[in-house]
């Protein structure tokens, strides 16, 4: 499994399902430089942030079939920033869905 | 004279608020509570409840201000009930009173009082007690149902003057109708210090660029904001070296969220802070070790564990619930249970239906009756899942009305949302289910 996979199969549908249907997210053209969580440019703010976060979590349940959930643990004591673009959180997600299977 | 303008005129030379880029000087707030004081006056209060559209701004300030002092009984509403004509039913019907409502764009000078408005008795014996009363609501034991609580602002002032300044500029983070935004307003005011608002108090680099523009020291907040605003990454992209002291309340907090925190901010003093509508914000000692655990203090407000749930007496006792059966005063019964170490208490909250998101708190069944505005749904079901980044996160389970377009419907859900609800409102999940909802909480369902 490698980072692009996540992107492909988990990311990437994600983001579109995001701005189809929580509210408040703005349509994603571009995956270039995109900020998703915590910067004035993010596609994400802090109340649509967890919206995002259950769409994953159905998303690699869909795709892998295992079972991820987030911590309070893995989002805050990192210095990773696991959500702020897509290449953090590929690696975030990586990390936890390798350690799932 | 009253003691709000007393207390105002002390602070004349001091800056009081900052609002987007606006300053306003205490002398600026003095003056116009002082003309809106002499105004309503003239009209002679004859009874009733006045209910303000409630927002963080200096207008909806100044009228609270001038009806403390006048000895008008008031109460605050968000803009969605406000502008609600089932909830302003509600809301007559519970608190036994007339009402005269105020949008934040009304001139309250205009305020014409009934001579036939009714007024609760508690609030009646209240006023004649030379009490100056107000009303919180808070949650309800379950369903669509809320306490109304009538408080005496007077004893806020009293604690305030008991525990004394000890902060220069703070945030209002917390919404003003609620007891922890009328606190704060009222500690800022009696202490002459500053207060800073902002439109979108969820956004982590707003609040972030208002606490190091405008100097504050004292940030009140709740722990999920306080997740997101670790999340974000705006702590360490801000000098927030004006900052002395967090205090977080509202919610339970985690220890990971403290841990955090001390590691992002070694320097601050970490408050936890404790309370409910009933009996206002606690005084509390906060483990710095541990700061997701506190002792309340005692000698303002003694407590006691019975039973695992947390009893207090507190400086700023409801005057009495306006619409609930009151229990004796001495040691409130608070319903929130805590694990004891030692002197120190974990707080770990109370189960029940009541979502909390970010510190906002409301039914289930609230969301509901505003969803079931859209025609496309024929019922639907709200569900709180713990969140370890909100507190609380909601589930919309909706069952439509025949012939509609699934897909459609996710793109008008999302309008309705956004054009329709308070942000923290907007469910995170919404599932459609192929089936009528089982568990429904409404009386009357859209026949399909």
């Amino acid at each position: 499994m490698t980072t692009d996979l996540i992107i492909e199969k988990i990311i990437a549908p994600c983001l579109k399902k995001a701005s189809l249907g929580i509210p408040n997210v703005s349509e994603i053209k571009s995956f270039d430089g995109l900020i998703l969580y915590g910067e004035e440019s993010a596609v994400l703010d802090s109340l649509n942030l967890v919206g995002f976060i259950f769409l994953i979590e159905e998303q690699i349940q869909a795709t892998f079939g295992v079972d991820i959930k987030f911590s309070a643990e893995d989002i805050l004591n990192t210095d990773a920033r696991p959500f702020l673009n897509i290449k953090n959180l590929s690696l975030f997600l990586l990390h936890k869905v390798s350690a799932a299977k | 004279m009253n003691l709000v303008q007393d207390v105002l005129k002390k602070h004349f030379d001091n800056n009081f608020l900052v609002q987007g880029s606006l300053l306003y000087t205490y002398k600026e707030l003095g003056l116009a509570v002082d003309l809106l004081c002499v105004e309503i006056t003239k009209k002679h209060y004859m009874g009733g409840v006045v209910a303000l559209e409630s927002e963080n701004c200096f207008s909806c300030y100044v009228k609270l201000l001038a009806l403390l002092n006048s000895n008008i009984p008031f109460m605050l509403l968000p803009s969605y009930q406000f502008n609600d004509h089932t909830y302003r039913k509600l809301l007559e019907t519970e608190i036994k009173s007339s009402v005269i409502y105020f949008s934040k764009v009304e001139n309250l000078a205009e305020i014409n009082f009934d001579p036939k408005a009714k007024t609760h008795n508690e609030i009646s014996t209240a006023l004649k007690r030379g009490d100056q009363p107000f009303i919180v609501r808070t949650s309800g034991t379950s369903g669509f149902k809320y306490k109304f609580i009538l408080h005496n602002a007077s004893l806020f002032f009293n604690k305030f003057a008991k525990v004394g300044a000890h902060f220069k500029i703070t945030f209002a983070f917390s919404p003003l109708e609620s007891i922890a935004g009328i606190e704060t307003l009222l500690e800022t005011v009696f202490n002459g210090a500053g207060l800073v608002t902002a439109v979108d108090s969820f956004n982590p680099h707003d609040i972030a660029t208002l606490i190091s523009q405008n100097a504050v020291d004292y940030f009140q907040t709740t722990p999920s904001f306080l997740n997101l605003f670790l999340l974000s990454g705006q702590i360490q992209k801000h000098n927030l070296s004006s900052l002395k002291k967090i205090a977080y309340g509202s919610e339970p907090v985690m220890p990971a969220t403290t841990a955090a925190l001390k590691k992002a901010l070694p320097e601050v003093i970490l408050m936890h802070t404790y309370g409910m509508s009933e009996i206002g914000i606690l005084k509390t000692e906060t483990n710095q070790d541990e700061p997701f655990k506190l002792k309340i203090n005692s000698t303002f407000n003694p407590s006691r564990i019975i039973n695992g749930l947390i009893e207090v007496q507190s400086l700023t006792p409801m005057i009495a619930y306006l619409n609930y059966e009151n229990q004796s005063l001495d040691w409130f019964k608070t319903g929130d249970a805590a694990q004891e170490f030692g002197d120190y208490i974990q707080v770990l909250g109370r189960e029940g239906d009541l979502i909390n998101i970010a510190g906002r708190k409301f039914f289930p069944a609230e969301l509901e009756e505003l969803l079931m505005q859209m025609p496309q749904i024929s019922d639907v079901s709200i569900i709180k899942e713990a969140n370890p980044v909100l507190g609380s996160a909601i589930t919309a389970k909706v069952f439509l009305v025949s012939d509609v377009d699934q897909d459609l419907f996710k793109i008008n859900f999302k309008s309705f949302c956004e054009e329709s609800l308070p942000r923290y409102m907007h469910p995170q999940r919404l599932i459609i289910s192929d089936l009528p909802l089982s568990n429904s909480r409404h009386k009357k369902v859209r026949s399909v």
